[in-house]
């Protein structure tokens, strides 16, 4: 099985990467097109953690995945209001498998995805959000004979093509929940089940701790809800911005 | 007795019941007993009790600060190092004795298995119900391989298991699927 979702990975992959290698049949290159300065509107695909039987973090009533869920949308409409385009992993309270996600983040080719959760910690000591990017690991192989026109990568591997991009996502939503005022937290590199299978630039934001009351209270608070969709959106644009170049990607 | 019967079936029928459920509780409980006794008895299969015992760093999470602390545990020093991490990870899944320090694990948590191959490999199997959060699983698991390997040099590598099965991750964030070690976290 394993092998089997390897090879469709590298299949994918590999085919991803000729696509945009290649140009297609009568394509002018893009410096002399005369469309080349308007980007087309960048897609960003949102991921609400859990859902389905699985609820995430749980306290007093309030469940993770339902305010993940929330949090997207709202984020979404932020997004879609300032010009993007809009994906989601999950657009009910229904569960998807992480294969399910991955395969919706490596078909969509989004210019980013971002995974929305709410965190749990043992210690009282732990507060404010988290954002987290997966780790470089893993070398690509090249196919004899293609030179650096085809890789190989494993399921595992997805991300080591754009571990680079994911940090600066990361490092824009950071930012963007500084709000230029809050402790500098940065991103923290971390192997996640979200990142499984991604290739896609990719960032998990933690919006707060369920188990500390008073972030309970703010996440349970939809007028909170909505000043963090609307901060989160405001680093997504800077990322997009950022790499308007290449379509976000 | 039999014109009681007669006269009042279903009292009989509900008094046959209420003896039946009776007995049934005892048995359960009888079992539960036998269970916990058995459990206990393998626990001890660690150690004599009579080897020397030796301290060793055992992570908790911090009341006070994002990084987990540590305190010292005294264990049996067997001559199996599978034995001494067994008696580590069933300290950390005890819980911290000092003050300033909080568990790392979820009431109810245990260990239902460990051992150390010749690579370096540990694989523990854990049986518990984590309550997610990736800052809750990476402090869980940022105890368990440091616990393991600050202690033990022979452990190079943590493969956690679920009740006996490989897992994806604790409840959703960090992956289990590859073994962890130190520099996971």
């Amino acid at each position: 099985m394993t092998t089997f979702r390897t090879r469709l990975a590298v299949l994918a992959l590999a085919g991803l990467l000729l696509s945009r290698i290649l140009p297609a049949e009568g394509a002018q290159p893009a410096q002399d097109s005369p469309t080349a300065q308007a980007q087309p509107q960048a897609l960003v695909l949102l991921d609400a953690g859990h859902g389905g039987d699985d609820l995430g973090v749980r306290v007093d009533g309030t469940d993770e995945a339902s305010l993940a869920l929330d949090l997207a949308k709202r984020l979404g409409a932020a997004l879609e209001a300032g010009g993007c385009r809009v994906a989601y992993t999950r657009d009910s309270a229904s569960g998807v498998s992480q294969e399910a996600r991955a395969r919706m983040a490596n078909s969509l080719h989004p210019a980013c995805m971002v995974s929305l959760h709410y965190n749990f910690s043992f210690s009282p000591a732990a507060r404010g959000w988290r954002v987290f990017v997966p780790p470089a690991q893993g070398k690509a192989l090249a196919l004899p004979g293609q030179g650096e026109n085809l890789v190989l990568l494993s399921w595992d591997q997805a991300q080591s093509q754009s571990a680079a991009l994911s940090h600066e996502l990361g490092a824009a939503l950071s930012a963007a929940l500084d709000g230029g005022s809050g402790p500098k937290r940065g991103v923290q590199v971390l192997r996640l089940a979200p990142f499984r299978g991604v290739s896609a630039p990719v960032a998990v934001v933690e919006a707060g701790f369920l188990s500390q009351p008073e972030e309970l209270k703010q996440a349970r608070d939809e007028a909170s809800r909505q000043a963090l969709a609307l901060r989160l959106a405001a680093g997504v644009q800077a990322y997009l911005h950022a790499h308007a170049a290449t379509g976000g990607r | 007795m039999i014109d009681a019967i007669r006269r009042h079936p279903w009292r009989s029928v509900a008094l046959i019941l209420a003896l039946l459920a009776l007995l049934a509780l005892a048995a359960h409980r009888l079992h539960r007993s036998h269970g916990a006794e058995a459990r206990k008895a393998a626990a001890s299969d660690l150690y004599t009790g009579r080897e020397p015992k030796g301290d060793v760093s055992v992570f908790f999470a911090s009341a006070t600060s994002p990084m987990p602390g540590h305190e010292a545990r005294a264990i049996y020093l067997t001559d199996s190092i599978a034995a001494r991490a067994h008696q580590a990870v069933q300290a950390l899944l005890q819980g911290p004795k000092g003050k300033g320090l909080l568990p790392a694990f979820p009431e109810g948590a245990s260990l239902l298995g460990l051992f150390i191959d010749k690579q370096g490999l540990c694989v523990v199997d854990l049986s518990l119900k984590h309550p997610g959060g990736t800052t809750g699983e990476y402090v869980s698991l940022y105890c368990l391989v440091h616990t393991l390997a600050d202690n033990f040099p022979e452990v190079q590598r943590v493969q956690v298991l679920l009740d006996g099965q490989r897992a994806d991750t604790l409840a959703g964030h960090l992956d289990l699927s590859q073994p962890l070690d130190r520099s996971s976290f």
